[in-house]
């Protein structure tokens, strides 16, 4: 097979590059071809010929080069400044989080804030340090409430957060509670605004809240459940039109006629022991189930 | 000036700079196409078409980021391919005088007259690119790497065209016993 290299190489040799010196004819035709081009006639344009080019392209309209105006790339470049700003310090917006950003919902919508009475519970100190607080932490609420209201009107304001891939379960105790924010063991765990949970939790309940983990110890809950030790204070009903009854631990607060509260009917309505076989006991209405209960029922039906 | 300069100016509309340009590189690209088309007069004509050409299409020149010198004989090469095409529809006559470099006698002009009928017969037998590389290799004296800038190849497809077209050439012009390069312990012919 034919190399190309040594004839290019002995070419080199004979024809140095940018010289005009030839080489004397030899006995290799390749050589005498490329001599034979090499002192070819040089041909030179007439002074005639080479005016009349020369007006000829003078003649040519010339079309420029646009120009991109400077204006332009400035206000891109501002632009593009102002955008990576928008993305490095939006507070709701983690520039390195590749996951889409989640607008919760519009959380507009009307709660019942918790009751003043819970606001004066004082949470125990030792149940605060710990995910998974001891029984020994404070039980002391007594709650008196049974019927929430519909009102006030309370409106919230709609967040945007970007979870991280990471699902927290988080047991503790109430710390604060601001509309639909609930601080937990130093997070800030976020209810939807119709979770019917917030009509009922109170200061220095413990809870097992499990949901997306955000920027900046937030919690968003998928779900939150009561985890006091007194399995009462954990008994929540449900009834229509929004009302919601949680059973305080005690007798005190009877439930409404809608809800089964099994725990406390069996708890408070349990029909007291007749150690005489007398007539003396339920039957009389002297027993635990009381006039007064009732009346609570029908206060609670509204 | 430097070309650089030259090329920036004459790319904002300045027309001097726009005819030194011209007469920088006339007689090269004028050079390049005469011995491949029949006559002087197309070779001038040709001439003239590349420079004008050149005016059109400077202000997209930064864009293909070949020298300058690369980018007109480009040019030439497509006028000339474009000549073919519409040679191959007229009658062609020579109608001008031939001027060389070297043109001294009657005598001398006639010789030199024959020598370039015979080259430009011998040259038009290669196809475009080998007459490009010849011409450019061994008329203008540009080394390989050059070539291969200007035709966009290679330095050793250009030396492998450069030698296919030096041996159809030695045959056209009637050297005989034409060697074969080979490697690798094999013989030279």
């Amino acid at each position: 097979m034919n190399d190309p290299n040594p004839l290019a190489e002995d070419l080199d040799r004979h024809f140095p590059p940018h010289q005009t010196t030839l080489p004397p004819s030899g006995d290799d035709p390749l050589l005498n071809a490329a001599l034979r081009l090499a002192s070819a006639p040089r041909p030179t344009l007439s002074p005639t010929a080479r005016a009349l080019i020369e007006a000829q392209v003078r003649a040519t309209p010339i079309v420029l080069r646009p120009r991109f105006p400077w204006q332009l790339g400035v206000a891109i470049a501002a632009a593009f400044l102002l955008i990576v700003v928008w993305f490095m310090f939006s507070p709701e917006i983690d520039p390195a989080d590749p996951t889409p950003t989640v607008q919760i919902a519009q959380l507009m919508t009307t709660i019942a804030p918790s009751p003043s009475a819970t606001n004066t519970l004082a949470p125990s100190p030792s149940a605060t340090n710990t995910l998974a607080p001891s029984p020994s932490a404070t039980h002391t609420i007594a709650p008196s409430l049974t019927l929430i209201p519909p009102t006030p009107l309370v409106a919230i304001e709609p967040i945007a957060l970007t979870p991280l891939p990471v699902i927290v379960i988080l047991e503790g105790e109430i710390e604060a509670i601001d509309l639909n924010r609930v601080t937990v063991y130093g997070f800030t765990v976020i209810l939807a605004a119709e979770d019917p949970y917030l009509a009922v939790l109170r200061i220095g309940d413990l809870v097992r809240v499990e949901g997306e983990l955000a920027e900046g110890r937030i919690l968003i809950a998928d779900t939150i459940v009561l985890n006091n030790d007194d399995p009462a204070q954990n008994v929540i009903e449900a009834g229509p039109n929004g009302v919601i009854w949680r059973d305080s631990g005690d007798c005190s607060h009877p439930p409404p006629a809608w809800a089964p509260a099994q725990g406390w009917r069996a708890r408070c309505e349990s029909p007291a022991p007749n150690p005489g076989g007398s007539g003396n006991g339920n039957s009389n209405g002297n027993g635990n189930r009381g006039g007064n209960h009732d009346d609570d029922d029908d206060d609670d039906d509204d | 000036m430097s070309l650089e300069r030259l090329i920036q100016q004459a790319q904002a509309g300045d027309r001097e700079s726009i005819a030194t340009l011209y007469q920088t590189h006339v007689d090269r690209i004028y050079r390049y196409v005469y011995y491949r088309v029949p006559t002087e007069q197309d070779a001038q004509d040709l001439t003239a078409e590349v420079f004008v050409k050149m005016v059109e299409g400077l202000k997209n020149y930064r864009l293909t980021g070949v020298p300058f010198e690369a980018w007109l004989y480009r040019i030439a090469a497509a006028r000339v391919i474009d000549f073919r095409r519409r040679a191959n529809r007229r009658p062609q006559s020579e109608l001008t005088e031939n001027l060389f470099e070297e043109d001294t006698s009657p005598e001398g002009r006639l010789l030199n007259q024959q020598e370039v009928d015979v080259l430009r017969r011998a040259v038009a037998s290669l196809n475009e690119e080998q007459q490009t590389i010849l011409v450019l290799r061994f008329m203008e004296r540009k080394s390989h790497q050059e070539v291969a800038t200007i035709v966009h190849k290679s330095v050793s497809a250009v030396k492998s065209i450069q030698h296919r077209a030096l041996l159809q050439l030695a045959q056209v012009l009637g050297e005989t016993k034409v060697r074969h390069y080979l490697r690798g312990g094999q013989t030279d012919e």
